[in-house]
């Protein structure tokens, strides 16, 4: 009983251990976990990162103006989700060539806004990708 | 170690009231497996205090429309494990209400149509 | 004459309730003769998705999602099952990260319910000073995994990310200071009266009830059963690095309390002996296969013993994935125990049988 009656009078003269965020900083560990980055020349169009991810935030879908890469046969274009993606890393790991074609950075995923149409036009794209 | 061990639905209350002991096994829980369109497969499921591994399960196979006993008398823990049963498939099992996860407006017997 | 019974609701909403959880008491004068639940509030289907959306390979990473506070031990369960059923084998530097990462997080999972427990017996300054010390355990999380709640970490064959020196010896400093701190818990829990010495004699369970309603975890350990499924399974090397099983004898709530804080003592002992003799080698093994055939798993969550059935067919969409979560298989233990206590300790009670809804209702 003794014990805590010290320790609640020591309490009083301490600082709270709330941090104000975003006044100020927080200092974020190596390693953290950011959004998929993707180099376009390095890329093979092998596709194991859209068959690996689980919830399905890569997808490739067919275009008129494919980028002028040789290995691009089908004429295939590369769309990201960055509200789906979960950060796990597995289409990191899944391809053969990881820190050319596709890396994991450091940065922090953007707000979805209202204006930029964020659902919508996904739902496009996944409607594409059905219809073949 | 995982030991199977068939029975039929009229001698299944028997057959796991001669093998149960309250201080040597320990009830896990019951469990459904879909066979085809009208057998499902239901399986009690058992492991030992004390020993390493060793789990057993009494297993037997049934119709949509059969009851399946129940076993609250000898296992007074397994009345959760009816219910989710009666939800999950629609077969009946005697003296259990529906209504542990799905509402009267929602998808009834949902795992009775997959893994065919 | 007969007497008259009133039922009263301890809702899905009340004031003191972490989980969604609807009980109904038939109550006379005070004392609870009868008890009726329910508990789907948050059913999601998730057996159903992992047989008919997702491949076997990214099941891990939707069964951490049943739950925040246990979400290692789900994603390993299955991974292990799926293990059993593919050729290869796992290197033991992978089993050791995977050990210290199931004992990290029953550390953290501990410290919280301890912490709801003193809130629910009116020492709020207790709660506060345990969720900051629990702190301490979530920064190390986060730099050797990158998350602080749902570590993505395990995948079938082996572990994501390594471990530094720097991160190791951050983890020794950081459970150096939360076991001062948890000694200065069990001075305060063993001596204070507004604390834990009120709670004996309350919420208990016998040893014959434990047996008969098949009670697991710390329930049962705490009422007398030397039962826990690290000793009874061997997939990990537990005996290697200390492990101790923790058991009690009264059965009341003040017996689990120190059955819990035993556990986190004992799973700093065994974190700091994983860090000292890590073996080298890789971290990720290629296994070959597909899934095909049946196997069951079990292991040790916080909250007590979680299963996980599996059967495949050699395609890339299993067969059945039944789970089989702690609380699951404790709720007839809980109807029992509130027969014959009063209303008013009702909400003390089911504080500390540690209730985990969202693995319940999956």
């Amino acid at each position: 009983m003794k014990v805590s009656i010290k320790k609640a009078f020591q309490n009083l003269f301490k600082e709270p251990q709330t941090i104000d965020y975003p006044v100020s900083a927080i200092d974020k560990p190596k390693g953290y976990r950011g959004i998929i980055e993707y180099g376009e020349e390095e890329c093979i169009y092998c596709l194991k990162c859209e068959k690996v991810c689980p919830p399905g935030a890569i997808l490739f879908i067919h275009t008129e103006t494919p980028s002028l890469n040789l290995k691009n046969k089908k004429s295939l274009e590369y769309n990201y989700n960055q509200h789906l993606c979960i950060y796990c890393g597995e289409c990191v790991r899944a391809c053969p060539k990881p820190d050319e074609a596709l890396w994991q950075s450091e940065k922090k995923p953007t707000i979805g806004l209202k204006e930029d149409r964020v659902n919508d036009s996904w739902f496009e794209i996944e409607q594409l990708k059905n219809s073949k | 170690m995982i030991n199977k061990i068939r029975s039929t639905l009229n001698t299944i209350v028997k057959d796991i009231d001669k093998f149960y002991d309250e201080k040597t096994y320990h009830f896990l829980t019951l469990n459904g497996v879909k066979i085809d369109e009208d057998t499902t497969e239901i399986q009690w499921i058992f492991s030992k205090y004390n020993s390493i591994n060793e789990i057993t399960i009494l297993y037997c196979l049934v119709d949509q429309d059969d009851m399946i006993p129940s076993i609250t008398d000898i296992l007074p823990s397994a009345t959760i494990s009816q219910m989710e049963i009666v939800d999950m498939f629609g077969i009946s099992v005697e003296d259990t209400k529906k209504g542990l996860y799905l509402d009267v407006d929602s998808q009834q017997m949902p795992l009775s149509s997959c893994g065919i | 004459m007969s007497k008259k019974t009133i039922n009263i609701p301890l809702g899905s909403q009340h004031i003191s309730l972490l989980e969604p959880v609807r009980f109904k008491f038939e109550c006379e004068n005070e004392k609870i003769i009868g008890v009726d639940s329910d508990v789907g509030f948050v059913h999601r289907g998730i057996e159903k998705a992992c047989v008919t959306k997702f491949k076997y390979d990214a099941i891990p990473y939707v069964v951490a999602r049943i739950c925040g506070l246990c979400a290692i031990t789900h994603s390993l369960a299955y991974t292990t099952a799926v293990e059993n059923l593919l050729e290869g084998e796992v290197t033991l530097k992978a089993k050791y990260l995977r050990m210290l990462l199931v004992e990290l997080d029953r550390i953290h999972s501990h410290m919280l319910c301890l912490s709801h427990v003193c809130e629910n017996g009116g020492f709020e300054a207790m709660f506060m000073q345990i969720m900051g010390d629990r702190e301490y355990i979530m920064d190390i999380q986060e730099q050797l995994t990158g998350n602080r709640v749902q570590f993505d970490f395990i995948t079938i064959g082996g572990v994501n990310r390594d471990i530094t020196n720097e991160i190791a010896n951050n983890i020794k400093k950081n459970l150096n200071i939360v076991k001062l701190k948890v000694f200065e818990y069990i001075e305060e829990f063993s001596s204070n009266w507004s604390l834990s010495l009120k709670f004996q004699n309350i919420g208990k369970l016998t040893l014959d009830e434990a047996y008969s309603y098949n009670a697991i975890g710390p329930l049962a350990r705490a009422a007398g059963i030397f039962t826990d499924v690290r000793s009874e399974t061997n997939y990990l090397p537990y005996e290697d690095i200390g492990y101790e099983i923790q058991v009690g004898k009264a059965g009341d709530i003040h017996a689990r309390n120190f059955i819990r804080l035993n556990e986190i003592l004992n799973s700093i002992q065994m974190c700091q002996n994983i860090i000292d003799g890590l073996p080298q080698g890789d971290i990720i093994t290629k296994l070959k296969g597909k899934p095909n055939g049946e196997s069951i798993v079990r292991l040790e969550a916080p909250r007590g013993e979680l299963m996980y059935y599996l059967k495949g067919e050699g395609k890339s969409i299993l067969n059945r994935v039944r789970i089989k979560t702690p609380t699951f298989s404790c709720i007839p233990a809980f109807m029992e125990v509130f027969k014959g206590s009063n209303y008013a300790d009702a909400p003390a009670i089911l504080a500390s049988f540690d209730p985990c809804l969202s693995c319940t209702a999956k």
